[in-house]
């Protein structure tokens, strides 16, 4: 049984992006966004973790999964009234996304990892983990594709590029493949650890 | 038909595109490894999930919930839940695990909160076109992706980043839209 | 048994959950709602701050506004105040909305244009030659070839105005005289202005005048002339007759002659005179008119530019001549025929519809519409005959024509020539 339960989540940075690919797409046209969003991930992360993992022995095995859903859900309200109410400007960038959190695979899948976790600090301890990596390589994106793709960074107007930028940067597929590099980029340095591990 | 709701419709397919060009439920995608036929029947599961909720969650809004607008995410996820499970109950199958976290996605999320915004024939046909779309990007992408050679990727790019280029490319092919 | 009840924990825990949630959330907005508002408001203060920069921050004031304004903001440190306005005229298809700022003095510091849709090109200059002015408004406005939209862009900044003054913020301002007697001007000389909007164009003044007024239509004159303290407003019309006013707009022509002589001079020097015009129109539209001859001393103060009297068929008929403002405020050329009872002979006009090639929303049937007109006494008319499906100004201006040659003709009657 413990054995089924992997948690692919635990400092695999790859698998982080992969389940939060939506926002690490959609959010990281400007740095602040994207540094909103990543924030508000680990906030997700971190609250709905919490309290997954102190309710775990009152779920039952068959609500787990609708349980974490809701309680992710819940989370993510609440951080969207904070943000808007404290943050309007972050709010405003990233829009319709910020819901999207409580959707995403990555929080569902942390919270129902959770449940089955030793104790409440490991969670909070992994929770705080996984949403920095989510926040350090949403930033790498965001600005990588606000130099090059809007010739600014973070509400600073970078003039002396903007004959050199690029403007499917900062949409769709700008975006993909970014990702697709960063993801590339943390694949090898991922097996050289391994390799040296080994 | 009117016009514009067949509009809508292929909008939601093509340059709209959910999964493709907003990136709405684009993890679910790309973390699904199955073939394009079974593809093609979990992108028709969603397409359901999609309508059905469409149909629930506008009145909701419009009725209920303009009077809370805090509460629509929550509310909102409450219902699709609901819907992906009673879909999934009907189609034989007991709710699993991976099933919802597919199903229950920033698409079907996404499309139900910009419905918010439109008149009930006009939701009802977005939700197919956004459910068509996924569909289409989940089956494409299938079948795509069976046709790389693996050995051919350079390492450091196999598995997610080769996806997402593949991707990329989808992207740039419905930019033309 | 078994399964029911395990269905029922399987449904606790996430119901649970919801509730929980929602009560959470409920609690939440109840905190950060206001928040919330603030900052969205805050967001709509970008045009706020544009009009009054060195502004801190705004708070909404509560009051009772007409249609044309839309918000009242307070600056919170005592600069002033900020307002949004909407305008609707007959040029724009949208509303035109406006932002200015009125400072803790009650003089407009900032004026800008927001939204506005239309067709002719408004000039950036006249919202900013708002800038500066008191409640009076006194310098905006009764600027020849101003449009429509500008009349009613005034009316919504006066409006705004009022809505101040009535809740005690801000003090009225005092309206100088000049100011008082063009206000007279629609009322006492309707042909140097349309609605509101004045048509003239100025003229150089002289002697005791402070500033002469030329009928962009040709129907007279109005001057503002000064007596000692005191000013006066003078028109004229091309019939040699001309009254002055005060500024509470009382009829003082008796007690003023030089004014009236002064006037009259500068009148008769610098008019226009359209007998040979009227004549020639006059015999073609009444075939067999003969001893046309113009009528002097009328004392109405309209769009009439010139009157006649002749005999057409044994019978005695009067001539009118109007130059009332029609599409884009150009003076058509309307003539209308009275017979010796003050009937409507024939009516007509040179071109009905002017600039038809740039606008045809309109329809008409010419000879139906000339032909409505027949037989209508001063008494048995009404504006409706004029109107023209789509053609708003050129309707107005046919009714405004009919209406000054009626008044025309009962000056006739009641000074008799």
């Amino acid at each position: 049984m413990a054995e089924k339960k992997t948690n692919i989540l635990r400092d695999n940075p790859l698998m982080i992006l992969l389940l939060g690919a939506c926002p690490a797409l959609a959010a990281t046209t400007d740095v602040r966004a994207a540094a909103g969003m990543g924030v508000m991930v680990l906030a997700v992360l971190l609250l709905s973790g919490v309290i997954v993992s102190l309710l775990r022995s009152r779920i039952a095995a068959e609500s787990v999964v609708p349980t974490c859903i809701l309680t992710v859900a819940g989370c993510t309200s609440v951080m969207q009234m904070i943000q808007e109410a404290f943050l309007p400007s972050v709010y405003n960038m990233i829009g319709i996304y910020g819901a999207i959190v409580a959707v995403i695979v990555l929080t569902n899948r942390f919270a129902c990892e959770a449940v089955d976790e030793q104790s409440v600090s490991e969670t909070a301890k992994a929770a705080v983990t996984t949403g920095l990596y989510f926040l350090v390589i949403l930033v790498v994106v965001a600005a990588i594709r606000q130099v090059l793709g809007s010739a600014s960074l973070a509400g600073l107007s970078l003039s002396f590029l903007e004959e050199y930028k690029i403007a499917a940067m900062v949409k769709a597929p700008g975006a993909y493949i970014v990702l697709a590099i960063v993801a590339a980029v943390i694949g090898k340095v991922s097996m050289k650890k391994e390799k040296e591990e080994k | 038909m009117d016009n514009s709701l067949i509009l809508v419709l292929m909008a939601g397919i093509l340059a709209n595109n959910y999964a493709i060009q907003n990136f709405l439920g684009v993890d679910s995608i790309l973390s699904n490894g199955s073939s394009v036929k079974k593809s093609l029947r979990l992108g028709g599961f969603v397409t359901l999930i999609m309508v059905i909720s469409a149909v629930i969650t506008w009145p909701l809004q419009t009725y209920v919930l303009k009077h809370a607008e805090y509460l629509q995410t929550l509310a909102f996820v409450t219902v699709i839940l609901i819907v992906a499970a009673a879909v999934e109950k009907i189609a034989g199958k007991s709710p699993d695990r991976d099933f919802l976290l597919f199903a229950v996605n920033g698409a079907v999320l996404g499309l139900c909160i910009r419905n918010a915004q439109t008149g009930f024939a006009e939701a009802i046909f977005a939700a197919a076109g956004a459910g068509l779309g996924f569909l289409a990007a989940m089956a494409v992408f299938s079948s795509l992706r069976d046709r790389v050679e693996e050995e051919e990727v350079p390492e450091a790019f196999r598995g997610l980043p080769v996806n997402l280029l593949i991707i990329s490319m989808m992207s740039l092919a419905l930019f033309a839209f | 048994m078994e399964n029911k009840k395990s269905g029922m924990k399987f449904l606790a825990a996430p119901i649970l959950v919801v509730l929980v949630f929602a009560v959470v959330l409920t609690g939440l907005n109840a905190g950060l709602g206001p928040i919330i508002e603030e900052n969205k408001s805050s967001q709509a203060f970008g045009p706020l701050m544009a009009v009054m920069p060195e502004a801190e921050n705004f708070e909404l004031v509560e009051a009772q506004l007409p249609d044309t304004v839309l918000a009242v903001y307070r600056e919170t440190s005592g600069l002033g105040y900020a307002i949004r306005c909407t305008a609707t005229s007959q040029y724009s298809e949208e509303p035109m909305e406006m932002t200015f700022g009125i400072d803790s003095e009650g003089r407009i510091c900032g004026m800008q244009l927001d939204v506005y849709k239309e067709s002719k090109d408004f000039g950036s200059d006249y919202p900013l030659s708002y800038v500066g002015q008191d409640s009076t408004l006194a310098d905006v406005g009764l600027t020849a070839g101003v449009t429509y939209s500008s009349a009613a862009f005034k009316d919504a900044v006066a409006d705004a105005f009022a809505v101040l003054i009535e809740n005690d913020l801000i003090a009225e301002g005092v309206k100088g005289d000049g100011q008082l007697l063009m206000e007279l001007l629609p009322t006492v000389h309707s042909g140097l202005v349309l609605g509101t909007v004045g048509q003239y164009e100025e003229m150089e003044p002289s002697g005791s005048m402070v500033s002469a007024m030329k009928a962009l239509n040709g129907s007279g004159f109005a001057y503002i002339m000064a007596e000692g303290d005191a000013s006066y407003l003078a028109v004229a019309n091309n019939f040699g007759a001309c009254s002055v006013y005060n500024t509470e707009g009382v009829d003082v022509t008796a007690d003023h002659a030089a004014l009236v002589d002064e006037a009259m001079a500068h009148a008769a020097e610098h008019g226009t005179s359209y007998f040979d015009a009227a004549k020639a129109r006059f015999e073609a539209v009444m075939p067999g008119a003969s001893d046309v001859t113009a009528v002097e001393g009328i004392d109405s103060f309209n769009t009439v530019v010139e009157a006649v009297t002749f005999r057409c068929n044994g019978s005695k008929y009067y001539g009118f001549y109007s130059r009332s403002y029609g599409y884009a405020n150009e003076p058509m050329d309307i003539y209308i025929v009275l017979d010796e009872n003050g009937a409507i002979a024939a009516e007509t006009a040179k071109e009905l519809i002017l600039h038809g090639e740039y606008f045809n929303a309109y329809t008409l049937d010419e000879p139906a519409y000339k032909a409505g007109f027949k037989g209508m006494t001063a008494d048995t008319w009404s504006a409706d005959t004029a109107v023209i499906s789509g053609a708003t100004m050129t309707s107005n201006a046919m009714a405004a024509a009919t209406e000054d040659a009626f008044a025309a003709f009962q000056s006739i009657q009641n000074g008799g020539n």
